[in-house]
């Protein structure tokens, strides 16, 4: 019998906020590779917002052009929070937007992701950040 | 993700991006590459499980999409053309033979074991299967894109939702950055540029469908693209690619642009390619009934007249 090892001792909660949802879908599939990690969708930044009142999340991945609030602003609230000023925040950019993406990094985001993107760098990043064994998926 | 449709001075907003990702500041641990071949059966066999799951899916909301549309005009061309399910079975058939294939060779790794070569079989057979499961990670996120560019055309219920699916899934999934839409106008039998990406909506004349040429050509063969035809060019555009409903042109894609790290088009891309050429038609053509249709509550009797009963 083997052991797993792979399993975290507790089970990670990431969210995913971008307003397109064939992006969102994609970026949401992707992160369902990685055992142990639950995955939740929000449309925009106040609803980031208010799903972020309910769970204490793990992981914060939020594109940057987004209606109402968008991901600099929410970047910005979130560092502001004490519950979220350390939790890892990586933006989904454009490498046109070389400015929001500085912005967005001088505000506390801790890495980007381009645009069109790749789901098994999406995977390493994200284990990376959580530190989260590659389990062979 | 912000869509802007027919933008003038949209050249050089769009995302014509390296796919490098930065790194800051974050625990990064080794990746563990003991005991793979379990862990690779067992990922084999959940991928072939999602991909079960996600032609059930498409299967579904395409009979589902079917019902409605019928339902909606008598005379409604079949709106769900059968290839692409039919090429997604195929593939699932295709990943099922390799399944069998990975599971002989983790039997002879097996076999290996019993005669106490073991380590040295598993070290043969590890970076094969590594390499495999990470192919199929590729199909398998391909397939999920296939789906999901599937349903958002299905879903798409007015023409801006059927247009800012189609940017992107070009922009995003496939990697183009520069486009024009061609809608038909059935009456004058002129082509007339709807949305732009990367350009100057104004500069895009109409084009009459007797013209010569690649749209020309295209629009004679009448029927949705798939790889392995021609793929209709010229010298403002690496592709041409008709959008079609039931053998009816009804839009041309002009393809004029990679995004900058995007060196050409993959296999995955031809077949989304194909998706768009088979669906994107369709979800025109029945966001453009839904604008005329008269909205009207769902009722027994009628339905029932409907499906005979």
């Amino acid at each position: 019998m083997t052991l797993d090892t792979t399993e975290p001792t507790r089970r990670l909660h990431a969210l995913v906020v971008e307003d397109s949802p064939p992006m969102r879908k994609m970026i949401v599939f992707a992160l369902s590779r990685i055992k142990g990690l639950a995955v939740a969708e929000a449309d925009d930044g106040v609803d980031a917002l208010r799903r972020l009142a309910g769970t204490k999340f793990d992981l914060i991945i939020t594109d940057i052009n987004m209606p109402i609030l968008d991901g600099l602003k929410l970047v910005k609230r979130l560092r502001a929070d004490e519950a979220y000023m350390h939790v890892p925040i990586i933006i989904i950019t454009t490498e046109g937007a070389a400015e929001d993406r500085q912005r967005a990094l001088a505000l506390g985001a801790n890495a980007y992701i381009t645009k069109p993107i790749q789901a098994p760098q999406v995977i390493k990043l994200v284990r990376e950040t959580l530190g989260i064994v590659d389990d062979g998926r | 993700m912000r869509v802007f449709l027919c933008a003038p001075g949209a050249a050089g907003r769009g995302p014509a991006a390296a796919r490098r990702v930065i790194f800051a500041g974050m625990r990064v641990q080794d990746s563990g590459q003991g005991d793979l071949r379990p862990r690779s059966d067992a990922s084999l066999q959940e991928f072939f499980g999602r991909g079960e799951v996600f032609v059930r899916q498409l299967i579904a909301e395409n009979e589902r999409l079917r019902g409605e549309l019928h339902g909606q005009r008598d005379d409604l061309p079949e709106p769900t053309p059968a290839s692409v399910i039919e090429t997604l079975m195929a593939r699932v058939a295709e990943l099922e033979r390799e399944l069998a294939h990975a599971q002989e060779v983790s039997a002879v790794n097996e076999l290996g074991s019993d005669h106490g070569d073991h380590h040295d079989a598993e070290r043969d057979a590890e970076p094969g299967l590594a390499r495999r499961v990470e192919q199929l990670e590729h199909e398998n996120y391909h397939l999920a894109s296939m789906y999901v560019a599937g349903l958002q055309f299905h879903s798409a219920r007015t023409l801006p939702e059927v247009l800012q699916t189609i940017t992107e899934i070009l922009l995003n999934f496939v990697g183009i950055g520069a486009f024009t839409l061609f809608v038909l106008d059935e009456e004058r039998q002129m082509l007339f540029a709807l949305a732009r990406e990367g350009g100057d909506i104004e500069a895009c004349g109409e084009v009459a469908v007797s013209d010569g040429g690649a749209i020309a050509a295209m629009i004679q063969r009448a029927r949705p693209w798939t790889r392995g035809d021609p793929a209709y060019a010229d010298d403002s555009a690496i592709m041409y690619l008709p959008l079609v409903s039931n053998r009816r042109l009804v839009a041309v894609l002009r393809l004029e642009s990679f995004l900058a790290q995007k060196p050409g088009f993959d296999d995955n891309d031809f077949s989304l390619l194909s998706m768009i050429s088979e669906h994107a038609g369709i979800a025109i053509e029945t966001a453009w009934i839904r604008a005329h249709a008269k909205a009207v509550a769902l009722q027994r009797q009628a339905v029932e007249h409907l499906v005979g009963a």
